[in-house]
């Protein structure tokens, strides 16, 4: 008897005729990890719902699924919540309660009578999770991490044998994302609960899963260990994104070698790749940046360098060791800038932002990153003329400047795809609308229609597209404001890669026909592949900024894996691209 | 607020604040209301510092003003005329009557407040649990929603003017607040079903509630549930059975049991001063157990 059965599952939702899964076979032993990936469509979050009969809607249903012998259908709500515990991705919206001690008994107060019981379980979940420090706290103060900590603590006061979980690290940065990891595994090691956990970004559960499950078009397409699902996912360009990048990259080199999928793995199977010739690549590699005295830290654009000391320094640098291309980028004009800014919420707060400067050019896409809370969104509504900053100066140079923030329901009134683009351009507000005629409005709506690929969901409500569609419905209607600068506020957040993909190519793309782009983000990968210059915020202030291939390689921890993995062999491939790029080139 | 009286059983401290403003309803006696009305600031002095206690004084100060200069125009049949605002006699007695009113308002308004600040939610919760196990969840919800949706209409506000700047008419602003709050309602509602279903997921709908918790009746609680109850019961026998009210139209008359009055202030007092015997027993064990060696 398998601990949890798929017996040719297939479910369609109400008035659809496609299945939303169809023919999932599926058997799960107890205290395994499995990591279940797939694009967004492909039916991952159905099939998980599949466990939680009263999270989904009453379609038609073939087929069985057995927990421990049970028919689920046949267990009622209090004994699916106390054996199936179920987490979902917007830790926001999941807290139900005020304060955290009631959010942890909240769970329990629904299964148990008994109020002593109650508060032993709390305190002890509450002490292995470490929120005894939050545990008196509001929930609307905690983090997004410290949040789906929370509901997960509530959850497994109830203790459940089995944890799911969908997409429960998409909202969070990667500090938040990888401690939430590490507590799932210690679960899964010290308690032995079977966890079933589906997500994009892989990076850190890859190597921990027993069983990796790869959904493609509503059906189970992989269903192995990780060695064999690597193997057979790096043939497939449409399984290969959800490996990691260490896997990709040493795939991608070598089918039929090791298959490492952490950065420390990776290193070690570079080194025996690249075998006897490692010397003379290393001194090829990095043998100039060696003679000039520093290991691949990068001369900063606004720094004079002196000695062993940098001094931080508006003025521009007239050091030769400035490349020819930095030269040229010192030409390019400002389109906005910030000097000494400063900014704070309340008048005896803190300052959130002390003393900023920071310049954007013209055709550049900016990414800025840093830590949670850091003041990243502060920035952004400062840049935008939103807020005013207490002291210091922002120029913009004219420029139309529109921030596109985090969350894209932020913009939607309409109740179609098409209405919401119309709407800009009949708003009086939008003085890049004046003048045009309804007929040339009408015009640039469906060319954005098709551009966006939106064009066949035209008359659906916004709230029923995916993340990924209302994340470019969102930047399709700012774009119809004409905006000179754009600034995004972590605009890949919780996609996949299909969709990733598309907006950061479209972004690329953008800088064409506008002079710049802003990005805040946290996903390192994505700003190594696309943006040309990055800043780091940290206590108030930009620590540091350049190109991004030198930002990348001359840091250690807020870096892309490929940069992490490439360190001390090749100078300056932060990219998985370029990385691989390197490889083929010596071996 | 003061860790004696957050030690108190929920049920202690709103007993004690129901008696106090029940006595002061049943009678329009000036000085008893007075009484409560001064009562309050000490006690809130006392319990919640100055600073605190004096919060809402300016508009208390305004709100007197008002309520005192706006009485004649109901109040007209008072003897002392002082003058004539259009055929309406303005008298002292109206002033007079205009001045228990504002005090009476002062008072409530004092009360509240220290209610408010000696009942933080999980005692509120507490309260309304007992009595209906679903209305504690849903003011849980409630203090929960609430600054999420502070915080949403301040992404929302903020987009819409990076998108459309803030020129334009009351009429333009007020269609774009408008706009505001129907994307916050759509967004908020779309996040419901999110919360529900983290709900149900974690047994809701599965049957009976319980409190996560109890609050214990201790000795103090016991003590001073007595302490209220019979000397707000005492307090309103006497209100009840002697003639200690007051007229102020057409003529003020004092009550005509002074002597009553009198006792009544006294028993009164002992009832709205009774937390600070809470807080200087307290003081008094904290600093007898730190100067123990």
């Amino acid at each position: 008897m398998a601990f949890l059965e798929y017996k040719r599952v297939t479910y369609c939702y109400p008035g659809d005729e496609k299945p939303a899964i169809a023919d999932i076979e599926l058997k799960i032993d107890e205290g395994e990890i499995v990591l279940i990936t797939g694009n967004s469509g492909s039916g991952k979050s159905t099939l998980l719902r599949q466990l939680k009969p009263s999270l989904i809607p009453a379609g038609k249903r073939e087929g069985e699924i057995c927990f421990k012998g049970r028919d689920i259908k046949d267990m009622s709500i209090k004994e699916n919540a106390a054996l199936i515990g179920y987490v979902t991705q917007n830790p926001d919206d999941a807290i139900v309660t005020d304060k955290v001690w009631h959010e942890l008994g909240f769970g329990l107060d629904n299964l148990i009578d008994d109020p002593d019981e109650i508060r032993r379980r709390v305190a002890e979940s509450c002490l292995y999770f470490g929120l005894t420090d939050k545990y008196n706290e509001d929930c609307a103060k905690l983090s997004g991490g410290q949040k789906q900590l929370v509901l997960i603590s509530s959850i497994m006061a109830m203790q459940p044998k089995l944890l799911v979980l969908d997409e429960p690290c998409a909202q969070l940065d990667p500090i938040a994302a990888r401690r939430l990891t590490d507590t799932l595994i210690r679960l899964n090691k010290e308690l032995g609960t079977t966890i079933i956990i589906a997500e994009h970004d892989t990076e850190y559960m890859y190597g921990q899963a027993d069983r990796i499950l790869m959904m493609k078009d509503s059906k189970l397409v992989l269903d192995c260990d990780r060695n064999t699902a690597a193997r057979i996912a790096a043939k497939d360009k449409d399984l290969k994104p959800s490996l990691p990048v260490a896997t990709r990259i040493a795939l991608a080199c070598d089918e039929d070698g090791d298959v490492p999928m952490t950065v420390k793995d990776a290193r070690v199977w570079l080194k025996n790749y690249l075998g006897s010739a490692l010397e003379a690549i290393v001194e090829a590699e990095l043998g100039e940046k060696k003679l000039a005295g520093r290991d691949d830290r990068p001369v900063k654009e606004d720094s004079i360098v002196e000695g062993d000391r940098t001094i931080r320094d508006d003025r521009p640098v007239k050091e030769v060791k400035l490349a020819k291309a930095d030269k040229l980028a010192e030409k390019k004009e400002d389109v906005l800038s910030l000097k000494e800014v400063c900014f704070r919420y309340e008048r005896t707060g803190a300052d959130v932002l002390k003393c900023l400067d920071l310049r954007v050019k013209k055709g550049e896409i900016l990414a800025i990153v840093g830590g949670n809370a850091c003041g990243k969104s502060t920035l952004l509504s400062l840049m935008a003329g939103v807020k005013k900053p207490i002291s210091g100066k922002i120029k913009n140079f004219g420029n139309r400047i529109v921030l596109l923030p985090q969350n894209p329901k932020a913009l939607f009134t309409e109740i179609s795809v098409e209405e919401e683009l119309g709407v800009m351009l009949m708003d009086a507000g939008n003085k890049a609308a004046d003048g045009l005629s309804l007929e040339d409005k009408r015009a640039m709506v469906e060319k954005l229609l098709l551009e966006t690929r939106l064009d066949a969901l035209r008359k659906r409500h916004p709230y029923d597209l995916s993340g990924g569609q209302q994340e470019i419905l969102a930047i399709a209607k700012i774009m119809l404001l004409k905006p000179d600068i754009v600034l995004l506020d972590e605009p890949t957040k919780g996609l996949d890669h299909a969709y990733k993909s598309f907006i950061a190519d479209w972004i690329s793309r953008l800088k064409t026909s506008i002079k710049a782009v802003v990005i805040v983000s946290h996903d390192l990968e994505y700003i190594a592949d696309y943006a040309d210059y990055c800043a780091m915020l940290f206590d108030g202030q930009i620590v540091s900024q350049g190109k991004s291939d030198e930002f990348f390689a001359s840091n250690s921890f807020i870096t892309s894996a490929a940069a992490r993995i490439s360190r001390n062999f090749f100078s300056k491939a932060v990219t998985e691209k370029e990385t691989i790029r390197r490889i083929k080139k010596y071996v | 607020m003061n860790s004696e009286i957050e030690r108190l059983h929920p049920y202690t401290i709103i007993m004690y604040v129901v008696a106090v403003v029940l006595v002061e309803m049943l009678t329009m006696n000036i000085f008893i209301i007075a009484e409560a009305c001064i009562g309050a600031f000490i006690v809130g002095i006392v319990l919640m510092g100055p600073k605190k206690a004096f919060s809402d004084f300016l508009f208390e100060i305004l709100l007197s003003f008002f309520t005192i200069l706006i009485q004649p125009l109901f109040s007209r049949a008072g003897t002392s005329v002082l003058f004539y605002i259009n055929d309406y006699p303005v008298s002292t007695e109206a002033y007079i009557y205009g001045l228990m009113v504002a005090i009476l308002l002062v008072s409530i308004i004092q009360w509240n407040l220290l209610l408010t600040e000696s009942m933080d939610s999980k005692k509120i919760i507490y309260i309304c649990g007992t009595i209906w196990p679903k209305m504690g969840l849903t003011i849980s919800v409630i203090l929960n929603l609430i600054p999420s949706l502070k915080k949403r209409y301040q992404i929302i506000h903020e987009a819409q003017i990076s998108m459309f700047g803030q020129a334009g008419g009351w009429t333009v602003r007020l269609k774009r607040r408008i706009r505001e709050i129907s994307i916050l309602l759509s967004w908020t509602l779309e996040g419901s079903m999110e919360k529900s279903m983290s709900m149900e997921a974690r047994g809701y709908r599965s049957g009976k509630r319980e409190n996560v918790f109890d609050y214990k009746f201790r000795l103090e609680d016991k003590i001073g549930l007595t302490l209220i109850i019979s000397l707000g019961a005492l307090t309103s026998l006497i209100i009840g059975t002697s003639r200690v009210d007051m007229w102020y139209l057409p003529k003020v008359s004092l009550p005509q049991d002074m002597g009553h009055t009198f006792l009544v202030m006294v028993l009164y007092a002992c009832l709205i001063l009774l937390p600070l015997i809470v807080k200087i027993r307290g003081d008094y064990r904290w600093r007898s157990l730190n100067t123990k060696e």
